[in-house]
């Protein structure tokens, strides 16, 4: 046995050394005895000096380990590639480079110097002072030189891209590089028309289970793109009404250079997109990783790559962020204008809102009509912010609205001036905590009973959360109201034995207390396995299944409370009775906030299943951030109130983010 | 069990490999927007010239290749759906749309205000904004203050109406045209 998987050992490494030396899928023909020497010579110190097996090389490939411990490149296009087998052999792509460098310059844009610079620039770099660069071919590269001149890059920023509940698949955020264009002598920086570099699948499938299990397992290609910025702040801020905040790169000049050269030659090759692990933030990473040896990013995330996480990650390298700006949302632009309305204003702009006509707005009065202007200004927001989708397609009440208040707001003769809107410095998402979350704990629950008959035992704890935010968190740089945890697992230990209390594979909570002018109801939904009460006298009771809660939440400075109905259903093969339990019931919520820090939760929770007992219980949590990333947590819970014997539980937890 | 779930995986696997198909490039089609020109009003019409010349180069992007129609959201089938899952892109490469260097004003500006338009109406509702600025600065004018201001006053020729992109550009170089100071101010030399 051993010795056949010698052989065969043997017999693949042949094949592999006989594919080397026929590398190149284009033959390139050299007819210059001469240069082709020079070329080998090329070739031999770039061997010599092993650059094919050094880091940056690596990078510029996109080589990593994949699934199975392989290095490979990620990069799934083979014209990526110029030697046939460069997707797995960084030594023969490297040679097939640098003899396709040599190939008749009248391949113009199709010509690897064209299709290629960045690694052109790095070989250059390491092989310095080779007589063969002299001989480089100089092909015309208009696209390559297109492509350069519109971006007039002076700098590179990152963009973050703020949380956007409404969807589950932004709901972490989304990442971009911004290239800033040098500006003009004597003019003013005009972002809107610098460029957007980013990364997204190409989805190609409607159907929801499909889109999911695709974008688990890298089933839509990843592609580049580039557009003027300006589309994604028409798109972000102003579609999805979402802050932008950049965090200006500090690169040198060469670093620059290289990043932008390898977006272009990486930017036409398609990738396999992994929605958690190389998603648009993991290849924003890397582009950067392979314009310079000090940057290193992608080791800095966890394998999940969370935008939050990956902003973060660029303060790993000491003085990388050189300025950090922020670019208000639509949603920020209206409540700056509102918060300038005086009572009398808000009052009348709320009755226009609900009964808008011509002759309503015309009957308004005004102090002045630099009110009326402001008035309208705020009105146009509005309209933007409410029907987006409307607006956008140009149909529907508001739009209609919108086409008519545009007009008498031009026929007001006043100017507005632009505004300056703070920046909200406590929600800067690189100081929020880290999105992995371990826990341990101990505590008593009395629910329990032990060995000898008594009831109350001692309990130990152990959590652990993939990802990413719950309401009790450190709400810095996070929206505070709402929570996204998912892989979330629970276990309590007792009497030698480590339990499953619950796994939540997702658990969404959107709080949106109610506004006059914008009334939204909240949401949740909870998906996974729990520990339920419903096998008889069994510890490990599970069932899996799913809680779906809608209703409202009301809010008065750090106090906000809600009512949650929901529907309940899980399935557990140990269940009594039947293994289906379905329950409708309510939850009463109570959030304190001393601070972004210091939180208290009550919750009270009335579970009517339709054949087992009804359950009403509550539990009061305090929990002190102390620092982004430890926290202490005490818990007091009692699982049915109606009892008559005492069954309450309490917890001490200790978390800690990473 | 653990071979039904490997057989699982296997088969979803497969199956979400054979969903994929490779990145397409954005289809290239004629810039037909200028053909379309549905005058709702007589008064409106008037103001209008001719279309300005949009000679789109050899791999120009045109607005054909964001495949808009009068009725789809302007911003969303341009870019990503906000989910970091892109339905449309533009890529990047030499297969693919760059802008050209030779582009022109107008070619531009139809690009500009197809995606800024609802801000731009905006602005030049208000007479001031980020959008004008940097629309003066595609058109190079030399500041945007009076370009707003004359914008502004002339929003019914302008926007007043349901048009289409191109004939906000035209409408918006008419109104430069017309107005002798603007007409200085802005190089509008290759219209």
């Amino acid at each position: 046995m051993k010795s056949a998987l010698l052989i065969l050992l043997v017999l693949s490494y042949s094949v592999t050394s006989r594919a080397q030396t026929e590398f190149i899928k284009k033959t390139v023909t050299i007819n210059d005895a001469n240069l082709a020497k020079d070329i080998q010579s090329l070739v031999d110190s770039a061997n010599a000096n092993k650059l094919s097996e050094q880091r940056t090389w690596r990078k510029l490939m996109h080589y990593e380990l994949n699934a199975f411990g392989r290095l490979v490149s990620q990069v799934k296009d083979p014209k990526f590639f110029l030697s046939e087998n460069g997707h797995r052999n960084l030594n023969a792509e490297l040679q097939a480079t640098l003899w396709s460098y040599y190939a008749p310059a009248d391949l113009k844009d199709e010509h690897a110097i064209c299709k290629f610079p960045a690694r052109l620039s790095w070989l250059k770099s390491k092989l310095l002072n080779h007589p063969a660069w002299t001989q480089l071919p100089q092909p015309n590269c208009y696209y390559f030189d297109v492509f350069l001149r519109n971006l007039n890059a002076e700098s590179i920023s990152f963009v973050f891209s703020s949380y956007y509940a409404n969807n589950p698949g932004s709901a972490f955020g989304h990442t971009f590089f911004r290239v800033n264009k040098k500006i003009k002598e004597g003019r003013a920086k005009q972002e809107l028309l610098d460029y957007g570099i980013s990364y997204a699948a190409n989805v190609t499938t409607n159907n929801p289970l499909l889109y999911f299990i695709n974008g688990l397992l890298g089933g839509f290609a990843g592609t580049y793109a580039s557009v003027p910025y300006y589309y994604k702040v028409r798109e972000y801020n102003d579609y999805e009404s979402r802050d932008l905040w950049s965090y200006e790169l500090d690169l040198t000049n060469d670093e620059l250079q290289q990043m932008l050269y390898h977006i272009w030659e990486v930017g036409p090759h398609y990738f396999d997109y992994y929605f958690f692990t190389q998603n648009c933030s993991y290849h924003m990473l890397t582009l950067m990783e392979a314009a310079s040896e000090r940057i290193e990013l992608t080791s800095k995330v966890p394998l999940y790559v969370i935008p939050s996480d990956s902003v973060k990650a660029l303060y790993e390298i000491p003085g990388f962020v050189k300025k950090v700006e922020f670019r208000p949302s639509l949603r920020r632009h209206f409540e700056d204008k509102w918060s300038r309305f005086t009572a009398e204003e808000k009052n009348n702009f709320l009755f226009i809102v609900g009964n808008y006509s011509e002759d309503n707005l015309k009957t308004l009065k005004f102090e002045n009509i630099q009110r009326k202007a402001l008035f309208l200004d705020g009105l146009i927001d509005y309209i933007d912010m409410k029907d987006p989708n409307g607006v956008s397609k140009r149909e529907g009440h508001w739009f209609h609205m919108k086409e008519k208040v545009l007009m008498d707001r031009a026929a007001v003769d006043v100017i507005s001036e632009p505004v300056a809107i703070p920046v909200p410095e406590d929600e800067r998402p690189d100081i929020s905590h880290p999105s992995s979350r371990v826990s341990i704990g101990f505590g008593e629950n009395k629910m329990l009973i032990d060995k000898n008959g008594k009831r109350g035992t001692a309990v130990g704890f152990l959590n652990f959360r993939f990802a990413f935010h719950e309401l009790l968190d450190d709400s810095h740089g996070l929206p505070a109201r709402s929570q996204l945890e998912f892989g979330n697992f629970k276990f309590q230990f007792f009497e030698n034995d480590l339990n499953l209390e619950s796994f939540s594979f997702f658990n969404i909570l959107q709080l949106n207390p109610l506004r006059k002018l914008d009334p939204k109801p909240s949401w949740g939904i909870d998906v996974g396995v729990k520990n339920m009460t419903v096998c008889d006298g069994q510890r490990s009771c599970l069932g899996s299944g799913l809680q779906v809660y809608g209703g409202y939440a009301v809010d008065s400075g750090r106090h906000m409370a809600w009512f949650l109905p929901f529907v309940h259903y899980r399935y557990g093969s140990q269940f009594e009775i039947t293994r289906n339990y379905i329950a409708a019931g309510y939850q009463l919520g109570y959030l304190f906030e001393a601070s972004q820090s210091y939180k208290l939760l009550a919750r009270y929770i009335k579970e009517v299943p339709d054949r087992f007992k009804t359950v009403d219980s509550a539990s009061v949590v305090g929990r002190f951030n102390i620092k982004t990333n430890q926290a202490l947590e005490i818990e007091w819970s009692n699982p049915t109130l109606e009892s008559t014997e005492d069954i309450h539980a309490t917890k001490f937890l200790y978390h800690y983010f990473f | 069990m653990k071979i039904l779930l490997l057989l699982l995986t296997a088969v979803s696997v497969s199956f979400a490999q054979a969903q994929k198909k490779p990145m397409k490039p954005a289809p290239k089609a004629a810039p037909a927007q200028q053909q379309q020109a549905p005058m709702h009003s007589g008064s409106h019409a008037a103001h209008k010239s001719a279309a300005y010349s949009r000679p789109y180069g050899m791999a120009g992007c045109g607005l054909g290749t964001l495949i808009m129609d009068k009725r789809s959201s302007q911003v969303l089938v341009a870019t990503t759906n906000g989910t970091g899952f892109q339905t449309i892109g533009i890529t990047l490469g030499t297969s693919n749309c760059v802008d050209e260097a030779t582009s022109q004003v107008a070619d531009k500006m139809d690009k500009y205000i197809h995606i800024n338009k609802i801000q731009l109406a905006g602005d030049v509702a208000k007479g001031n904004g980020e959008t004008i600025v940097a629309l003066s600065e595609v058109i190079g004018c030399q500041s945007s203050q009076n370009l707003g201001s004359v914008l502004k006053a002339n929003y019914r020729q302008v926007f007043a109406n349901d048009f289409t992109t191109n004939e906000v550009t035209d409408s918006i170089i008419t109104v430069i045209q017309q107005d002798s100071k603007l007409a200085s101010e802005c190089s509008l030399a290759q219209i």
